[in-house]
């Protein structure tokens, strides 16, 4: 698109590189947007691919589950380990159970989980889709009268959107879990931790983190699907593809958490 | 086949390319390409590697939009046409690619199915008979279950003809469609490609780059070097063409070996 053809070295002023590396990363969030405008083209006039969503959602949930798990227990876990510590010196022992299901559910959960999905599932939708780019394979689609966005896009943003907050919900329940153990071992009453847990956790802020998720899981899926299709130049392409989607889909989840909490808190 | 509203007449053109220009990152690829390939004939586009012949082929389908110029398949504007509107010119042109471009997530008989399933209203069964059909045509029976990924060059390039031939298209694209492949193999394509003209009465456009292949499939030749044709005729009229280009391009041909 913008980009100089390989090889070649200009130099050039900072503000000219500055410049550059802008419009560059505008005709790219416009290019996405084109694509996300098509998919829901597709998706109002109800023309999903069933099948290759449900693969998609089973895809997104075997890879994801046992990584998410894992994640979700140590949040919760280190949330526990230090709020315990910190809150005793000042005798807030009856503040752990909140402290931990609150950042669990607001904020640790939905952001963790969508981090390790973009590493999991947003890099397997880009390595999956760059290869079918550069063997021809969207091409042959193309020509066979399939649209890649229906056929492929459409199905990955929609198990995304419905995968990633199912996961988040997992999070929370092992992630409250595994606070738990750590609080009690650490000489937090059972009964005061889940009381705390029930006075300070609405179910207004477990709805939003999974609202959150929702975003977090089309955020994943655009950027791995629109890195994927647009990947040219055999295997080393792909890993760029790659590596761009999961950079880019993890500053971008971040910055939009940041935005939805200003809307949601 | 059904024929939709610009109808052809036999002898006619299929394929209208005219003057096309198309350039990528400012190097020219097409520099004002005209072409006409009859009906029934198979039109043979051969050329050094990076001359632009794939890039015209892409053209002729759509994947690729001209510049400028104009291209007329079956009559309908395919540089002007949106890729939805292109979908219904699109099931009527099978095309094989270099890299046969099978899907690599789908078995052989999910591969050549794959058109039947989306674009017509065949049951179960008579998909699965269809495809038994295809790939005897292309002598590949027996590998209904096998992922691509298990198949050789070869066979891989017959399961990709199969698949383009999946419904019944009266135009097919081979974009090189005996390169990387050994010599008894590609004879074994070519031979196909002619039987297919032969049987469906199909019209072919095939892009390559081996003199063999194309003066064993060729009724029309046309000669292309960096974006431009440089001679169009029968291979009779390219051997004895005077255009330096398609001379030298001739005398590579060296080291001849004709067959008995």
């Amino acid at each position: 698109m913008l980009q100089a053809p390989p090889g070649t070295r200009i130099r050039r002023s900072p503000l000219a590189t500055l410049g550059g590396a802008v419009l560059r990363g505008l005709a790219e969030v416009g290019q996405v947007a084109l694509m996300l405008a098509a998919a829901l083209r597709w998706v109002l006039r109800g023309r999903l691919e069933m099948r290759e969503t449900a693969v998609q959602i089973n895809r997104i949930g075997a890879e994801s589950i046992p990584v998410v798990l894992v994640t979700g227990a140590f949040s919760g876990m280190v949330l526990a380990f230090q709020t315990a510590r910190q809150l005793a010196d000042f005798g807030g022992q009856g503040f752990v159970g909140g402290l931990v299901g609150l950042s669990m559910a607001r904020e640790a959960a939905p952001v963790f989980t969508a981090i390790a999905a973009a590493g999991r599932v947003g890099a397997g939708m880009a390595a999956e889709i760059g290869t079918m780019a550069v063997t021809e394979q969207i091409d042959a689609l193309r020509v066979l009268a399939t649209d890649p966005v229906r056929y492929l896009v459409v199905p990955r943003l929609a198990a995304a959107a419905v995968g990633l907050p199912i996961l988040t919900a997992f999070a929370n329940v092992v992630g409250g879990t595994g606070g738990y153990f750590v609080a009690t071992a650490a000489g937090i009453s059972s009964g005061a931790f889940i009381s705390s847990l029930q006075r300070f956790l609405w179910p207004y802020d477990l709805v939003v983190g999974l609202i959150k998720a929702v975003f977090f899981g089309l955020i994943i899926a655009a950027v791995g699907c629109y890195r994927g299709l647009n990947a040219t130049g055999g295997a080393d392409g792909v890993g760029r593809a790659t590596t761009g989607a999961v950079v880019i889909s993890i500053v971008l989840i971040l910055v939009c958490n940041y935005f939805l909490d200003l809307v949601f808190f | 086949m059904t024929e939709s509203q610009p109808s052809s007449r036999p002898g006619d053109a299929i394929v209208v390319a005219s003057d096309l220009w198309k350039s990528f990152g400012g190097s020219a690829a097409l520099s004002g390409v005209s072409l006409e390939v009859r009906r029934g004939e198979i039109q043979v586009i051969m050329g050094p590697s990076g001359c632009g012949k794939s890039v015209l082929l892409k053209h002729l389908v759509g994947l690729v939009r001209p510049d400028r110029g104009e291209v007329l398949v079956f009559g309908h504007p395919i540089h002007a046409m949106s890729d939805h509107e292109l979908d219904s010119v699109r099931v009527r042109i099978g095309v094989v690619f270099q890299s046969a471009a099978l899907f690599d997530s789908l078995t052989v008989e999910q591969n050549v199915a794959f058109p039947m399933r989306r674009h017509s209203n065949l049951s179960r069964e008579e998909i699965a008979r269809r495809v038994r059909e295809l790939l005897d045509r292309v002598e590949m029976a027996g590998t209904e279950d096998l992922m691509p990924s298990a198949l050789s060059g070869g066979m891989r390039k017959r399961v990709g003809i199969a698949r383009a031939l999946a419904l019944d298209p009266p135009l097919i694209l081979y974009d090189e469609p005996t390169s990387g492949l050994d010599p008894l193999t590609a004879h074994t394509v070519d031979g196909l490609i002619l039987r297919l003209r032969a049987e469906l009465e199909v019209t072919s456009v095939v892009v390559t780059h081996s003199l063999d292949s194309a003066f064993h499939l060729a009724d029309r030749l046309a000669v292309m070097d960096s974006g431009r044709l440089t001679a169009v005729g029968t291979p009779d009229e390219i051997l004895g063409s005077a255009d330096p280009f398609v001379r030298r391009f001739l005398d590579t041909r060296a080291v001849e070996v004709k067959p008995s």
